[in-house]
């Protein structure tokens, strides 16, 4: 709704403009209160530039029935110029038929105008924008044509000639004579005509100007809204001159028809129009009986109130000390017009400080009159007095020019109490009622005229919504102290217990240069530090999308269920202030200014900031929520059933849910079967009613409720499910166990399961729940199964009403185990042959294998393998030192250790006596021998073994004279040689007088002989042997007594076993030398 | 009156500009500025003296009251702000002296005669208070309810109540029930003894109001008063049945309650 700059604006602007009250101005203005002779005559736009007009675009041909004045134009299209169609700089396009290359040629146009007196003017002048031809027809008769032919003129006359360029936006103009013109009703008829079918453009406008030399009357104050009804409004305006006042209007711009006149010659006017149809959009212009000084166009109209019981949207605009009438005042007008749009404002608040600095006329008029013009005249302002709307006083004069200039109802003319006064009153505008109060000026105790009017006032209405405004806050931080200043706190302690005890919704006020807005608040009536949680109804923003609208349950005006107070000083200013009051919700130094939208049961509120911005932003809603809607239920299961439902309402505090058993036609008719199912949170849309029983038939309905409770929205459609046939869903008692299988066995899985009958069971390889991988045929509760490696399976259960999925069961197919004997080997130094068992899975391969430099080990069998089998070798004789190894078989490691050969039998085997007891046996070392065993052989076959580390040994264990036999044998780990051959030993000592050759044997020498030989006798078994002869001494022994020795000897050693005879010959006779007897010594040494 | 509209839509023309849309201190701040460069502008000094009053610095505003009218004599106003700042101190009695003269000069300013009323009232001077006041309501075109009820308290206070009600029927007749006028009204016949009349004004009242419950409680006092028992029992038995018919919401507001316990006790006590 910008301030439109057609030529009818312009002209109002121009006569305002002659008495703008700026303080030279004013001055002026005082001089012509003082000397009103002084204006002078002027023109008078009896057509203004860009008035509206009837046209007919049909192409039809009107014949010349409508030129007249009286012809009926009813039927025509009505639009402002400029009309036409081509330029782009029309006001109205009009048309020119289907067919662009052929354009209706006639456009016929129609406007009236009313004049006063025409013997008053002394000229008339018409000025015309035409293209492309025209004929002016006033009152019937033609009075000029341009660019047309001269002749008869039908609807199909081409105009004379294109016009194009500049040519298309010039008014062209011509005098015409004033006598032309009637009193009252004139008419004016032009048809346009274009110079060709394909012309590409149409324009059209026309001025009707009159010069008149009487005083011109202007419009110093144009016209505004006051005290508007469903049925009337109030329409003043303010001139230069006095003159009587009319006011035309209609429900056309174009026919204003109706007129109401007020006689008296006055230069305040006011006329009211009564009689009007509620909710109806009224044109109307001003000015006097003889003259039309403003309106007859869409921008002076307005809408009437609707009736009482209107329930749509009422869109209210709130400005707070907006009288600085500076840029600041400006941008937010102009935010809040663009905000606006098309959207009409119904009806407009100032909340006081309306203009700066001591609300005088001039004031107003610069502040006001001149700053929202175009609100004024189209939309009812309701004032409130500030404290700059009295120059600071108290006890203002009666001449207050705030009190002049606007009316406003005493007697309860616009609905509520009569209240004496326009100081305070209240309005009703649809379903809300509008208290506004005197903080400036009146009387504000609680026993007061004002609040006793108050009291009796909120008694009496019937309206949904409270609405109070008044211009000192009772909150406030900002550039005023609410805690300190006096009509402030007077307002809060005197003033607010009685609008809260009759559930005031809203509280507006200015005052403090912010915006400052409340939560939803009640009874809090002291200092700020008094305020206390509990004295919030909702601690929320009341923003729907975020903790939700306040929500007040009582459908009407309902006490103490809180209100929402909200500053809104700086629509004109900002100044600072602490913003620190507790009960508001936010608080802002921002410009801007209230937009107000009340719709039914729902307010909503922006602050809209001087830049465009909502800055702040609540909703209250009233009443309980509307109804939930299309309720569906579900059986989900034989026990529970889902329910779903649409959310309609902003305001609910949750939902009742109540069911009844039976079909919806059962329970609708038994409502009393209903019962509480669930209170469920707000903004829920979905439950499960999980205490359903099978197969029932079960019928539900929601509700939405707030205020705890006590206040209910209507119940949803009742929705009705049929749970099915209850059963028990299968469960498993006995899981499937994991196992451990050898490889290339099998198991098998079980399962144990409940439920309805019947039980289906599909098995699955896998984790529990992974249906990938069925096991084909495996639809029992046991399954075979011989995986070749560790699987997982799990089996579903499944029955009519539902399935279950037992634990996954893992069979662990084990590494292949081998058995293997024996698991050493000894062989003897000869060597030989093993074998080695495998026992071992038939799947389970192996093999056998011995350290490569283990030549003596020679594998007689395969070395590899599978299942029961064995490995055969083959160990080579060995030599004369021990050896090990090792054969691995299957992974088992068998030991192989070899004995080493026994060493060579010992040689050159000596026993002698070395002494009375002791005998030394030496023989030859035998190689590899690692010892030797000597073994002795005594009389009575007494044998005893003695080991000896070296290759001689001495046995001390011997007796004196007695023979022995010793046999060594040497000794290896490869057992012990065979023995030596055996050698004799006898302990007779010889005498030391050896018998060396040469030397005669002497008795000593035979009996020592004689002695061992019997030693040795003894030691064969043999009884001694007799000898022959003595061996006495200086006998000589004789050849019989050698053979004696000799042959008792041998037979000794032969059964000793050892070498007999060889002795040396000896004949009878012949000497016995010592080496006979040497002889004998050295086999029985 | 025309010179002092005139002298004050100059005052006013000469001001408007100068001065800030501000409150009271940046306001006194911005006229002693401009005072400081027209020392001798006694327009000036009224401004400022009002607004020291405003604001309560009564010592500050008598200073530039003897300013203003030491530098315009001719600037009637500055009686008024004058008597006005005494009476609001408490000094009445100082405050005739400037209120007279101010009524002099400005017969026909209600204002004056309203303050000198109240200064009169305020020394106990009823004859005279009624008098002042008589005027401030003539001389105000249409008197606000607080100034009817301010002289015919005045009236009632000096026992002239039968003209208290004919002023309160005056402004009853011609603008309507104005709930704190037939309050009032009724209050002085109920002081005059003149039951029948109150209780004729309560019907009436309660005829055309859309609320009855209140109406009926003050005609059962009334009744009560006028030595009526039983009839004043069945008016507060009548009050207390409209309470009941009234909506919840109604019936639950604080005041309804609080009438609803006394009106209980009323019944009570009979």
């Amino acid at each position: 709704m910008a301030e439109r700059k057609t030529l009818a604006n312009i002209h109002r602007r121009r006569c305002a403009r002659h008495a703008q009250l700026r303080p030279l101005q004013l001055l002026i203005l005082i001089a012509a209160l003082l000397f009103p002779a002084a204006v002078r005559a002027a023109d008078v736009a009896l057509v203004p530039g860009g008035a509206t007009w009837r046209y007919k675009d049909d192409g039809s041909d009107q014949g010349t029935a409508w030129r007249a004045a009286a012809f009926d134009d009813s039927g025509w299209l009505s639009g402002a110029a400029q009309l036409g169609y081509g330029d782009g700089d029309e006001l109205t396009v009009v048309s020119y038929g289907p067919d662009p290359a052929n354009k209706y040629v006639t456009t016929y146009f129609r406007r009236a105008f009313n004049v006063g007196d025409p013997a008053a003017f002394t000229a008339l002048t018409l000025e015309l924008l035409r293209d492309d031809g025209a004929v002016v027809y006033l009152n019937g008769n033609e009075v000029w044509r341009s660019n047309m032919p001269a002749g008869a003129v039908t609807a199909a006359t081409l105009a004379a000639a294109l016009v194009s360029g500049t040519a298309e936006s010039t008014f062209v103009s011509t005098a015409l004579d004033p006598a032309l013109l009637v009193a009252g009703t004139n008419v004016l008829a032009v048809e346009i005509h274009q110079d060709s079918p394909g012309s590409s453009d149409l324009s059209f406008d026309l001025r009707l100007t009159a010069t008149s030399d009487a005083p011109i009357v202007a419009l110093t104050r144009a016209p505004y809204l006051q005290l508007g009804t469903p049925t009337g409004v109030h329409v003043r305006w303010r001139t230069n001159i006095a003159t009587d006042s009319r006011v035309r209007y209609g429900s056309s711009a174009a026919d204003l028809n109706l007129v109401a006149d007020v006689p008296a010659s006055t230069t305040e006017h006011e006329v009211v129009l009564s009689g009007l149809t509620p909710a109806t959009r009224y044109y109307y212009s001003v000015g006097s009986t003889t003259e039309t000084l403003a309106g007859g166009d869409a921008a002076h109209s307005f809408l009437t109130a609707p009736p009482p019981s209107a329930t749509g949207p009422t869109r209210i605009w709130v400005l707070g000390d907006s009288g600085t009438a500076n840029s600041d005042a400006v941008a937010v007008r102009n935010a809040y017009y663009a905000f606006a749009g098309s959207t009409p404002t119904n009806l407009w608040l100032m909340l006081g400080d309306n203009a700066y600095e001591a609300g005088s006329d001039a004031d107003y008029q610069t502040a006001v009159f001149d700053m929202y013009p175009t609100m004024l005249e189209q939309s009812v302002l309701w004032p409130t007095i500030g404290n700059h709307d009295t120059a600071q006083s108290p006890n203002p004069p009666a001449s207050l020019p705030y009190l002049a200039m606007f009316s406003l109802p005493t007697a309860g003319e616009a609905g509520g109490a009569p209240s004496g006064t326009e100081k305070y009153y209240s309005f009703d505008y649809a379903n809300i009622h509008f208290v506004c109060l005197d903080s400036m000026t009146s009387d504000r105790s609680s026993n007061g005229a004002m609040l006793t009017w108050l009291r009796s006032d909120l008694e009496s209405t019937t309206r949904k919504w409270v609405i109070a405004y008044w211009h000192h806050p009772p909150y406030s931080k900002g550039s005023h102290d609410s805690d300190v200043d006096t009509e402030l706190t007077q307002m809060r302690t005197n003033a607010l217990p009685i609008l809260e005890d009759y559930g005031v919704d809203l509280v507006l006020s200015g005052h403090s240069h912010d915006y400052e807005r409340s939560y939803l608040i009640d009874s809090h009536y002291g200092l700020s530090g008094t305020f206390i949680s509990s004295m919030k109804k909702d601690g929320g923003s009341g923003r729907v999308n975020e903790t939700g609208a306040y929500s007040k349950p009582t459908a009407g005006i309902a006490p103490h269920e809180g209100a929402v107070y909200a500053v809104a000083g700086s629509s004109g200013q900002i100044a600072s202030g602490p913003l620190n009051h507790p009960a508001m919700f936010i608080s802002l130094m921002n410009l801007g200014s209230l937009v107000l939208d009340v719709d039914g049961d729902r307010l909503d509120v922006k602050f809209l900031r001087e830049n465009g911005v909502v800055a702040d932003s609540f909703t209250i809603i009233k009443g309980p929520p509307p109804a939930p809607s299309a309720l569906t239920a579900t059986a989900a299961t034989a026990t529970s059933v889902d329910l779903q439902w649409t959310d309609t309402s902003f305001n609910e505090e949750g939902f009742r849910i109540e069911r009844c058993t039976g079909t919806i036609a059962t329970c609708d008719g038994n409502p009393a079967g209903y019962g509480l199912v669930v209170e469920t949170a707000k903004n829920a849309t979905t439950y499960t009613d999980a205490t359903a029983s099978g197969a029932t038939t079960y019928s539900y309905r929601v509700r939405a409720f707030n205020g705890g409770g006590a206040s209910t929205s209507g119940w949803s459609n009742t929705a009705a499910a049929t749970t099915p046939q209850a059963c028990d869903a299968p469960s498993i008692s006995v899981q499937p166990q994991s196992t451990t299988i050898a490889p290339g066995n099998g198991t098998t899985l079980s399962i144990t399961a409940s439920g309805t009958a019947p039980l289906e069971y599909q098995w699955f390889r896998g984790v529990s729940g992974d249906l990938s991988s069925p096991v084909q045929t495996a639809t029992f509760s046991t399954v075979n199964v011989a995986p070749a490696a560790t699987t997982s399976y799990w089996v579903r259960v499944t029955n009519g009403c539902g399935s279950v999925n037992s634990a996954t069961a893992t069979v662990t197919v084990s590494a292949c185990s081998y058995n293997v004997s024996p698991l050493s080997f000894s062989f003897g130094a000869s060597g030989g042959f093993g074998s080695i068992t495998i026992t071992t899975s038939p799947s389970c391969n192996w093999s056998a294998s011995f350290p490569a430099g283990d030549t003596w080990i020679s594998l007689t069998s395969s070395a590899t393998g599978s299942g029961n089998g064995a490995v055969s070798f083959s160990v080579a004789a060995n030599g004369p030192a021990p050896r090990s190894s090792s054969i691995t078989v299957a992974g088992t490691s068998v030991p192989i250790s070899q004995a080493a050969a026994p060493p060579g039998t010992p040689v050159g085997v000596n026993a002698r006596a070395t002494g009375p007891a002791q005998v030394t046996i030496t023989w030859s070392a035998v190689p590899g021998a690692s010892s030797y065993e000597v073994e002795r052989r005594a009389a009575g076959n007494a044998i005893l073994t003695r080991i000896a580390a070296t290759n001689s040994f001495v046995d001390n264990a011997v007796a004196t004279g007695t023979s022995y036999i010793y046999l060594v044998r040497s000794l290896n780990g490869g057992g012990p040689s065979a023995s030596s051959a055996p050698d004799l030993a006898t302990t007779i000592m010889f005498t030391d007088d050896p018998l060396t050759a040469g030397k005669q044997v002497k008795t000593v020498h035979m009996t020592e002989r004689r002695n061992a030989v019997n030693a040795v006798r003894a030691l064969a078994g043999l009884a001694p042997a007799t000898f022959t002869g003595t061996a006495a001494r200086g006998t000589i022994v004789t050849v019989a007594q050698l053979n004696e020795l000799r042959v008792a000897l041998d037979a000794a050693l032969s059964i000793l076993g050892l070498p007999t005879g060889g002795y040396t010959a000896i004949g009878q006779g012949q000497p016995i030398r010592a080496v006979h007897f040497q002889e004998i010594l050295n086999r029985v040494k | 009156m025309r010179r002092t509209l005139i002298l004050t839509l100059l005052s006013l023309a000469v001001s408007a500009p100068l001065l800030a849309h501000q409150g009271l201190h940046e306001q006194i701040a911005a006229v002693t500025e401009r005072i400081r460069h027209e020392p001798r502008n006694g327009a000036l000094y009224l401004r400022r003296a009002e607004l020291y009053r405003q604001h309560h610095q009564w010592r500050l505003a008598a200073r530039d009251y003897e300013r203003a009218h030491r530098y315009d004599p001719s600037l009637e106003p500055v009686d008024l702000g004058k008597g006005t700042m005494l009476l609001e101190r408490g000094r009445a009695a100082e405050a005739l002296f400037p209120l007279r003269r101010y009524v002099r000069a400005e017969p026909s300013d209600a204002r004056g005669h309203l303050a000198l009323g109240r200064a009169y009232a305020a020394l106990g001077r009823t004859p005279e208070a009624v008098d002042e006041l008589t005027l401030a309501v003539r001389y105000t075109p249409d008197p606000d309810p607080d100034l009817i009820l301010e002289r015919a308290r005045v009236l009632a206070a000096a026992d002239r109540r039968d003209e208290a009600l004919r002023t309160l029927d005056e402004v009853l007749a011609t603008r309507g029930p104005l709930i704190a006028l037939q309050l009032a009204a009724i209050d002085l016949e109920v002081q005059s003894r003149d039951y029948d009349a109150a209780l004729r004004r309560i019907d009436e009242a309660e005829a055309s109001s859309p609320r009855k419950e209140s109406w009926l409680a003050r005609r059962g006092e009334i009744l009560l008063r006028a030595g009526r028992p039983m009839e004043a029992r069945a008016a507060y038995q009548s009050a207390l049945d409209a309470i009941a018919a009234l909506p919840p919401e109604r019936r639950s507001t604080r005041a309804m309650l609080e009438l609803q316990a006394k009106l209980r006790r009323a019944l009570e006590d009979d």
